[in-house]
């Protein structure tokens, strides 16, 4: 590797060393809720126990969407977005550009929430994106994840800027662990030597996140970049360039429209733009939009995921007065380039969702990997200063966050499903994980034995995923027969992994294990752990 | 097809992490195992690298991008396995 002078090394090593002690606790969160949140679609199928339409598009519904907009004012034809939620429900937001309460540029219209078979319409809200779309309770899990990723549920933009300045921190963890870790290739097959304690604790670390190097560098880099494109990015090239105006630089970046042309058209078959679309993109849109409904400068443009094999999403465009093909458009911009490749590649690498549910798997343990590395990075921390009564009881945050987290999860899909009969999930779901994190620190405080405090959080941690699938189909949910019938098998592999994950858990804290004569070895590594 | 591509390429990748992981001197040193004796990097590495070119060179980006994910995390957990047949992994 790189032959550092020993002054360069020992500032590396502190570089590394202090960026994780400090913000490390928080960075496993980030990590933790970013694995879970790959299956951020599959958990909102999930918890409305499955779609009741796999491909909503696939009916006719250019009438449903005329009659829709018969019902709302006029402003509110100037941009439509439909797509279906994790319930399989299609939604439309009919709404208009302005700017909200807080001066700043916003949506506001009706949002139609739906039957994707009867197209009945199940709600309706009208007010700011904001408002219309987080009112609706069956998304209220799969929100509440997404959000704990991507801002920790702190405000704008100050959410956005701690997720991004955690994504800079792993970067830099990961380019000085390079750089300090001077045997990186020699090492790459060394098992962690079963001698001290702390070279144990050393090695189990050094391997992990050499193994873990080329990715963690790629979710850092693009966590960050995406963090700071929408909180900083944003408003500073709107003030430089665009003398202020956000929604100035959003036409450039998504694509300068062609001159104005408010002369009244009815839109073409829309149905028959969908259908185009999808032999166009390979795969049926996932959504679309309708911009400047009944005019003669109307477009539409489709919504795709990766079609088999790529990486990127791709998104089609018609002429919305006369139903005439465009083609496919760009990330960014109008003509394909570097840039918009570029730009492109990000969200496919970041969340890892390009080819269902084997990318997802995968990026899923990517992230627990990175959880790893952090948790063994602070472990190693923590033993190099365990005789400190300060780092000593720092050390006691790391297994209170490292399975308490989880377990305030689990709480948040427990208030989920109790709460889902009387549709009070957007309280009792964030409500589930602040009672479920309260009673970790408290069991945190009150057991002092380490090995004690493990076994109890195990319990509870392997509990409370045994109970989320019971309770799903205890409170009304589809049970396996029905769901099996209906294709939403994955909502079965689902519970499936949840009761396997729990068993595990509760298997490990209680020292059995399939194999009975080794049941005393591990009940004896969880005391020393 | 992306899945099965991806699955093939990551097993035969398997293959040659698990030759290193078997050979490997300074692992074999640690836990107290005598040296092997033919050497097989070369073929090794070919089994380990020529999948994911394969992947490259035949334009299939989300296969590649599944496959270094996959093989990043796989190589992690069979590497971390102390050799079972070590005196010093039985007494642990």
């Amino acid at each position: 590797m790189m032959a550092l002078s020993q002054t360069r090394t020992k500032r590396l090593v502190a570089i590394h060393g202090w960026s994780g002690a400090i913000l490390g606790l928080l960075l496993y969160v980030v990590l933790l809720t970013g694995a879970v949140a790959v299956f951020a679609f599959e958990i909102g199928s999930w918890s409305a126990s499955g779609k009741k339409a796999h491909e909503p598009f696939a009916r006719p519904f250019d009438g449903a969407l005329r009659t829709l907009v018969e019902q709302v004012p006029a402003d509110y034809r100037e941009d439509i977005g439909v797509f279906h939620n994790s319930a399989g429900h299609i939604v439309a937001f009919l709404h208009s550009h302005t700017v909200n309460d807080e001066g700043e540029p916003d949506e506001k219209g009706v949002l139609f929430e739906l039957h994707p078979l009867t197209h009945e319409v199940l709600a309706q809200r009208e007010g700011f994106a904001a408002e219309v779309f987080d009112a609706d309770p069956w998304g209220a899990l799969d929100d509440f994840v997404v959000e704990l990723h991507v801002n920790l549920h702190l405000p704008d933009p100050w959410g956005l800027y701690a997720t991004g300045v955690l994504g800079l921190l792993m970067l830099a963890s990961a380019i000085s662990g390079i750089l300090i870790h001077r045997h990186l290739i020699k090492d790459l097959f060394l098992s962690p030597r079963p001698s001290s304690r702390l070279l144990t604790a050393r090695d189990r670390h050094n391997l992990a996140g050499s193994w873990a190097l080329p990715f963690a560098i790629v979710l850092a880099f693009t966590g960050a970049f995406l963090s700071f494109a929408i909180a900083l990015g944003l408003p500073t090239i709107s003030k430089v360039a665009f003398g202020g105006d956000r929604m100035a630089v959003i036409d450039r970046l998504v694509g300068v429209r062609d001159a104005e042309d408010p002369t009244p058209a009815p839109l073409a078959d829309l149905d028959a733009m969908l259908a185009g679309a999808a032999e166009a993109a390979g795969t049926a849109p996932r959504g679309f939009s309708v911009h400047h409904w009944g005019r003669a400068d109307a477009t539409v443009t489709t919504f795709h995921l990766p079609a088999e094999g790529d990486l990127t999403a791709e998104q089609q465009v018609f002429e919305g007065a006369t139903g005439a093909h465009l083609g496919a458009k760009p990330a960014l911009g109008t003509k394909p380039s570097i840039g918009s490749v570029a730009f492109g590649l990000i969200p496919p690498l970041h969340f890892g969702t390009f080819a269902g549910l084997l990318s997802r798997t995968v990026w899923f343990a990517l992230g627990l990997a990175g959880c790893y590395v952090t948790l063994t990075g602070l472990q190693l921390w923590l033993r190099r200063r365990e005789e400190d009564p300060l780092w000593r009881r720092l050390a006691r945050a790391v297994p209170v966050v490292g399975y308490g987290l989880p377990i305030a999860m689990a709480g948040s899909g427990i208030g989920f499903f109790l709460s889902l009969p009387t549709a009070q999930t957007l309280f009792w779901t964030p409500a589930g994980f602040l009672i479920a994190a309260a009673l970790a620190i408290a069991a945190g405080l009150a057991v002092r034995e380490d090995g004690a405090l493990a076994r109890l959080y195990r319990i509870a941690l392997g509990t409370s995923l045994i109970a989320l699938p019971v309770l799903r189909m205890a409170l009304g949910g589809a049970d396996w027969g029905q769901l099996a019938a209906s294709g939403n098998t994955a909502v079965v592999a689902f519970d499936l992994v949840l009761l396997l994950a729990g068993t595990g858990f509760v298997l490990a804290a209680t020292g059995l294990r399939l194999g009975a004569a080794k049941a005393p070895r591990t009940a004896d590594r969880v005391a020393a752990e | 097809m992306t899945a099965l591509l991806t699955l093939a390429a990551v097993a035969a990748t398997l293959l040659g992490l698990a030759y290193f992981t078997a050979s490997d001197p300074k692992r074999r040193r640690a836990f107290k195992l005598p040296p092997r004796g033919r050497s097989l990097t070369l073929p090794a590495c070919a089994l380990v690298f020529a999948p994911g070119i394969a992947l490259l060179a035949f334009g299939q980006g989300a296969a590649f991008a599944m496959w270094l994910g996959a093989v990043s995390v796989v190589g992690w957990l069979l590497a971390a396995r102390a050799p079972a047949s070590s005196a010093l992994s039985r007494s642990r």
